[in-house]
């Protein structure tokens, strides 16, 4: 009877993996610190702890609209950018666009009373008409990203003389499909008592249920692989930055968190019905602006269905939706995402501002 | 199949002398030295795991040396060595035993899954598998490895004081947990009796979360269990075919597959999503009470407290609110006044051409680079 392994390959295995930790140790000792967001960029507003950037331009005519990016308030923005050959900004840049990035802050005790309306009728809202009053014009093009897309979604409704196109990546729309494992946990969340007693959300209990959707993979496999590639510092230092990214969660403004959960994890009002954010109500049935949807066909996060829904619940008669062979973070930092999504982007963009 | 046990001196001695070549080389190549303070013996060393013990006394000299970014890395990186090589050695063992086996795939597949189970699956050598506790440090303990280190983070009680509830079961509570309920349903009496109540109150609460923390610890216990069933098969259905693995790395990414379509099998159910959310809010009420604990504490003392700050947060924020609303009433009045003074301007001096309002220039499509590649994703678009 064969064996599946023999006992010498084994021992010499676990001896190599040795060897590559002590000897990846010696590399990561010489790595020093992980940059990020290596894009030219240069602040141009300010509100509380809301930072608004405008990217420089790479072309010599960038589209007269320019693009305003919402990322989620989860993680932090600088995915979009994270280092020279993986940054969906630089390549939108490099099609023209002309970019600006919201980049939400790390909420702190202050912080813990934003509703959902500060965060899309004000810091959004105030953003909308920063870039707009720069370039002499009523609307804008936005992107939104995963939360983000949904807050954008909520905008576009409430402001539709404010949009001229909506771009919703790996966006969360139905919250109650089959297979949302984040929703399901949600469900019976006492979020009352959870935002009474912590205030603001802790990070790090968001990256546990993030972790906990894949973990054997997540916390442990995923650091074999790191094992193989520890001698290249190149290698290493990407892995890095993607860790650091990662691991770097603000905390959640307690009552935003509250009404992101109530309304959209457990009562699902964006498709359902009954969504008001500021004392108005939100319905997709406004968004009348061309709406391009991109999703991953593995996202373990945003199931591929929860972003389809748009479809079938948007107002606008222009409605184009790719799918993205990967997943969800994937979408942002892979070789062949930066190869297809941004110009696929652009591309949409520049067709409607013809 | 007998005696893991058997085995475990020969593993350590092949592993100890290969260890001792390796770590002398390491140490001339990176010019350190053995006799620093505290450090661990390089071979000869005793307990139950021959590489954990050392790589941790190890890692932790290391970590301190790198940058900081790079701090935590490395601890989660050890901490996946250790399960490595703990899976290393319990395969290693397995297949010594195997060596002489003269039966048949399907009966090396039974006897696999026998001595997996014999040992509380990969990693959980000679642990005592009916307690969900002893993965923690292995593969399907991660979940609640990740919850743990959380849970402790958030609490300033230390971790060791859950461990001590650990005994108890749902079913049959320890003897500890009996006495301690005893004790709770004792009424206050005295002058400090409402301190009494709130110091009975939490540890209702304690073992209340002590008791949801179980049951969440149990229902990944039977992720373990099906792990090692799922692994046994499919390792089983190779040998079926003839083929082998190739070396180590593939055996741990088989487990971490198995794994992992256990664990998914496992929190589709609603169980799952409901004790995880009872865990999650047994802590929140545990913590809610510390808070209120403390905060009695801290006006007795005439400190400042969470409520008084939120007090004034929520006061802040309110009057920020009214003054962002304040600054829209003033900025649509403004423009209101603009446009009627434009208004008036124009009926005042019926020849004088109009205020020229500034309109977007004509938009042209953007400048694209050449050769940029066009996209090939898939789309779909609909247009009315």
């Amino acid at each position: 009877m064969q064996l599946p392994l023999q006992p010498d390959q084994i021992l010499k295995d676990a001896l190599d993996f040795n060897r590559k930790i002590t000897h990846g140790l010696l590399t990561l000792r010489d790595v020093g610190d992980i940059s990020v967001g290596t894009t030219p960029k240069e602040a141009v507003y300010r509100e509380d702890k809301l930072v608004l950037y405008h990217y420089r331009p790479t072309v010599d005519k960038p589209a007269k609209t320019p693009l305003l990016i919402v990322y989620a308030l989860v993680n932090r923005p600088y995915m979009t950018d994270l280092q020279e050959d993986r940054s969906i900004i630089r390549n939108l840049l490099d099609h023209g666009e002309d970019v600006y990035l919201i980049d939400w802050g790390y909420p702190d005790g202050a912080d813990r009373f934003l509703e959902l309306d500060d965060y899309i009728n004000r810091y959004l809202h105030h953003c909308v008409q920063h870039v707009c009053k720069a370039h002499d014009l009523r609307r804008l093009n936005l992107l939104g990203i995963c939360q983000g897309g949904t807050f954008s979604l909520c905008y576009t409704a409430l402001h539709p003389e404010r949009v001229a196109n909506l771009v919703t990546m790996v966006t969360p729309v139905d919250f109650h499909t089959p297979n949302n494992v984040l929703s399901d946990w949600a469900r019976e969340l006492d979020v009352d008592l959870l935002v009474d007693t912590v205030g603001n959300m802790p990070g790090e209990l968001l990256n546990w249920s993030f972790l906990s959707l894949k973990p054997f993979r997540l916390t442990g496999q995923k650091y074999a692989d790191l094992a193989d590639i520890m001698d290249d510092p190149v290698k290493l230092r990407n892995f890095l930055r993607m860790e650091k990214w990662i691991f770097d969660s603000p905390d959640q403004a307690g009552e935003a968190f509250r009404q992101f959960i109530k309304y959209f994890y457990q009562q699902n009002r964006l498709v359902t019905g009954g969504l008001e954010i500021g004392g108005r109500e939100v319905s997709l049935r406004q968004v009348t602006a061309p709406v391009l949807n991109v999703y991953a066909t593995e996202d373990h996060l945003v199931p591929p269905q929860s972003s389809i829904a748009l479809e079938k619940h948007v107002g606008t008669k222009d409605y184009t939706a790719i799918a993205f062979p990967g997943g969800h973070i994937g979408i942002y930092v892979s070789g062949r995402s930066q190869k297809e999504v941004p110009p696929a982007i652009a591309s949409w963009l520049q067709e409607r501002s013809r | 199949m007998s005696g893991i046990e058997d085995t475990t001196e020969a593993w350590t001695k092949v592993w100890m002398d290969a260890q001792k070549q390796y770590l002398d080389t390491w140490m001339k190549l990176s010019g350190g030295s053995r006799d620093w303070p505290g450090a661990p013996a390089p071979f000869g060393w005793g307990g139950a795991s021959p590489w954990g013990d050392p790589l941790q006394q190890w890692s932790s000299l290391m970590t301190q040396a790198l940058p900081r970014d790079s701090q935590g890395i490395s601890t989660r990186l050890f901490d996946l060595g250790k399960s490595y090589l703990s899976l290393g050695e319990t395969f290693w063992h397995l297949m010594q035993q195997g060596k002489g086996f003269t039966g048949s795939a399907t009966d090396w597949q039974e006897t696999l899954k026998n001595s997996l189970a014999a040992a509380g699956g990969l990693g959980l050598t000679g642990q005592d598998h009916v307690d969900p506790w002893s993965g923690m440090a292995t593969f399907w303990g991660l979940p609640l490895n990740n919850w743990q280190r959380f849970a402790c983070s958030f609490s300033p009680f230390p971790g060791e004081m859950e461990k001590a509830l650990r005994p108890e079961s749902v079913t049959q509570p320890s003897e500890m947990t009996r006495a301690v309920r005893q004790m709770l349903s004792l009424p206050p009496v005295g002058y400090t009796r409402e301190w009494q109540e709130q110091a009975q109150e939490w540890t209702q609460l304690y073992l209340d979360y002590a008791r949801t923390l179980q049951e969440y610890a149990q229902l990944l216990g039977k992720v373990g269990q099906r792990t090692t069933e799922l692994f046994s098969g499919k390792l089983g259905g190779q040998l079926k075919k003839g083929r082998s693995l190739e070396g180590l790395r593939d055996a741990y990414n088989l487990w971490i597959d198995c794994g992992e379509e256990a664990y998914a099998e496992a929190v589709a159910t609603p169980d799952f999503s409901h004790l995880q959310a009872q865990m999650v809010n047994a802590l929140m009420r545990l913590k809610r009470h510390e808070q209120e604990m403390v905060h009695e504490v801290m006006t007795a003392l005439n400190m400042p407290t969470r409520q008084e700050m939120d007090t004034s947060h929520k006061r802040v924020y309110e009057l920020q609110r009214r003054l962002n609303a304040l600054q829209d009433t003033v900025e649509n009045l403004a423009s209101s006044m603009e446009l009627a003074e434009e208004s008036r301007a124009t009926r005042e001096t019926p020849h004088a051409s109009p205020v020229k309002r500034k309109t977007p220039a004509r938009k042209k499509a953007a400048a694209q680079k050449p050769g940029q590649p066009k996209p090939r994703v898939k789309s779909k678009t609909r247009k009315g």
